[in-house]
């Protein structure tokens, strides 16, 4: 969702504006979309909402007391955090070059690196995680391959630990940073870096002071994407570390599904979303100011 | 002329198999303003971006003031370019784009401040200093990149097409305003166009380029009265050409047979050499008696009469797809009607002969 928001900063380059169509006939083109997300998305998120602060007491924000009052819940509230901003952070720093290694592939090599990228997507991340479990095993091709190049000497634990999850978590989430980067790096004036070299900048000032800055709206984009995906993720962590580690979706999956407490479960979902969109909203007002104070 | 402040020698460019630059020999004298004119793919933006340094060459060299700067990168050179679509940057301010070279280059921010201050004052945009880029009209965004350009007293300036995106009148005004600029700051320029119009008023000299070499080097009056081959004659200003056989040839007087009728021109060629001959428009007199007998009179049949303002085209068709043009006062074109037999005659000296190059 706010997405939206952050595409809208991004600067586009400097080129004559193309011919749109007039605003209120463009208006009329997101009656649809708006229209299912109202009942599929606003709706259920109101009653969420309503849920969360209902108690048989009356309306009141006791729940959140509560929960936010055990020191163990914030534990978990730690671990959620903790795991999404490992995953963001690996995923950008894997995903930033590779965008870049995307704009300058050509021909055959886009498409398959394009094809590697998109074509996981389709499949589940249920059948992902099996998978890992599979790879990160004790005798699985993960530790015999580290232990055949003699970079450990027995098997080392992956399986149920934090490295494993995060692993499992950045394989699934990549393609949602490499993609939007991708799109608006691509979208760079290459005369631009030539302009700069011109006024006498060299690769690296050219890097940092023309192509970073006008990649920050793709990163933008990217991070919001994976941390909003990763500090709600259910299934990697349940198959990957178990039920050991708690994360609020965790909680909100026990709550419904085990305990049948909805008001706790719609209150650690509101948690959770508050969580989310602060990051998301947080991680573009950070990028807006770096880009003012430039 | 001195002309040896920026001297390209031997320049050749390779793209796969297709040579775009062959052999290339270039010089351009101190604070003069060169343009490069010729038609799409000539080589002369691939000349131009290999001056920069944005692009390598395949062989040759390039010195500005003895200096070699064949192997420097772009960043080290010290050329400032005008790009086609400007290249500013649009995450920063008017004032940022002008100040980036200077930054680059470690300049002390009260440096930094005055001379965008006075680069921005030299252009009229100082109060726009602080407007982001996308804010600005396409000539303010041109006015912009020139000033960035020059923000940072580069030895040679090179332009690329900087007023293609511009209206015709705005084009105009500006084509004086930078030609003015350049001329007070004595900055050696290189102008790319393929627009004859512009190249005639802006330049110094001009050199027309076809096929990856310079066809002519010369002041625009010469590129324009004494065109050296066919391809300027046809590239640059309007022209009556037809193609004929020469059929005598004594004394440096030539006589040409054409499909329009015979034409007597100053040259000496072998007999049965195959010629073009061209007229400009304007040298072009109708339904006179011709006084010198070496003159050239053709009677033609009008086909058709084009009004263009001030003047006036009068257009013949010959036998063959070769048109007879001649200029005419608006008054005169009136009194002329399509389907009229008329003569046109021109002087012998205003008959340019070229032989036919195979290419």
């Amino acid at each position: 969702m706010a997405s939206t928001t952050v595409i809208q900063a991004g600067a586009a380059p400097a080129r004559p504006a193309a011919r749109r169509p007039p605003p209120e006939r463009s208006a009329a083109l997101v009656i649809p979309a708006s229209a299912f997300m109202l009942f599929a998305y606003a709706i259920p998120l109101l009653l969420l909402l309503i849920a969360s602060v209902r108690t048989p007491g009356g309306i009141s924000i006791m729940p959140f007391v509560d929960f936010l009052s055990d020191p163990f819940n914030w534990s978990i509230i730690w671990n959620t955090l903790r795991i999404a901003l490992i995953t963001t952070a690996v995923a950008l720093i894997l995903g930033y070059p590779m965008a870049f290694a995307l704009n300058s592939a050509k021909g055959w090599v886009l498409g398959l690196l394009l094809i590697s990228l998109i074509l996981p997507l389709s499949v589940g991340v249920v059948i992902k995680a099996f998978s890992w479990q599979i790879l990160l095993s004790s005798n699985g091709i993960v530790n015999l391959t580290l232990q055949a190049l003699h970079i450990t000497d027995g098997p080392i634990r992956l399986i149920f630990t934090e490295t494993g999850l995060v692993l499992g978590a950045v394989n699934v989430f990549l393609p949602f940073m490499v993609l939007p980067i991708y799109s608006v790096i691509r979208l760079i004036d290459r005369d631009l870096t030539s302009a700069a070299a011109c006024l006498g900048a060299g690769p690296l000032t050219q890097f940092l002071r023309v192509t970073l800055p006008l990649s920050m709206p793709g990163v933008v984009v990217g991070v919001a994407f994976v941390f909003s995906m990763s500090v709600a993720m259910y299934v990697i962590p349940g198959l990957l570390m178990g039920d050991r580690f708690q994360t609020l979706a965790q909680v909100i999956g026990r709550s419904y599904l085990l305990l049948r407490n909805e008001s706790l479960g719609s209150t650690v979902s509101v948690i959770l979303l508050l969580i989310a969109v602060s990051v998301v909203v947080a991680s573009d007002r950070l990028v807006r100011r770096l880009r003012t104070v430039q | 002329m001195n002309s040896d402040y920026l001297t390209v020698t031997n320049m050749t460019k390779r793209f796969g198999a297709t040579t775009v630059l062959d052999n290339l020999d270039f010089r351009v004298a101190p604070a003069e303003f060169v343009s490069l004119l010729g038609p799409s793919g000539c080589g002369k933006t691939t000349l131009l971006r290999l001056i920069s340094g944005l692009m390598k060459a395949d062989g040759g060299e390039i010195r500005i003031d003895g200096e070699d700067l064949t192997r420097l990168p772009a960043y080290k050179r010290n050329i400032g370019v005008v790009f086609q679509s400007y290249a500013l940057f649009p995450h920063l301010t008017v004032a940022e784009n002008v100040a980036f070279g200077l930054k680059t280059r470690r300049a002390s921010a009260a440096e930094i401040k005055q001379t965008v201050e006075e680069s921005l004052e030299m252009v009229q945009l100082a109060e726009h200093r602080d407007r982001p880029i996308t804010a600005l009209s396409g000539g303010q965004q041109q006015r912009v990149a020139v000033a960035r350009a020059l923000a940072v007293r580069p030895r040679l300036l090179l332009l690329d097409e900087p007023f293609s995106a511009l209206d015709r009148k705005l084009r105009e005004r500006m084509q004086i305003d930078l030609r003015k600029l350049l001329r007070r700051l004595n900055i050696t320029a290189i102008f790319v166009t393929h627009d004859q119009d512009e190249a005639l008023v802006m330049s110094d000299r001009i050199a027309v380029m076809n096929h990856g070499r310079i066809e002519q080097f010369a002041d625009p009056a010469s590129i324009y009265q004494k065109p050296a081959t066919a391809f300027t004659l046809d590239f640059v200003g309007q022209s009556t050409r037809l193609a004929g056989i020469v059929v005598s040839s004594h004394n440096g007087l030539a006589e040409v047979d054409t499909a329009a009728g015979r034409v007597r021109a100053r040259a000496n060629y072998v007999r049965g050499s195959r010629v073009i001959i061209g007229i400009r428009p304007e040298n072009v007199r109708v339904g006179e008696t011709v006084a010198d007998p070496d003159d050239n009179a053709i009677s033609v049949h009008l086909s058709d009469i084009v009004y263009l303002g001030a003047k006036a085209h009068l257009l013949a068709a010959s036998e063959s797809s070769d048109r007879l043009m001649a200029e005419v006062p608006p008054a005169v074109a009136a009194a002329h009607a399509p389907g009229q037999d008329v003569t046109f005659s021109w002087t012998l000296d205003d008959t340019l002969i070229f032989p036919v190059t195979e290419d």
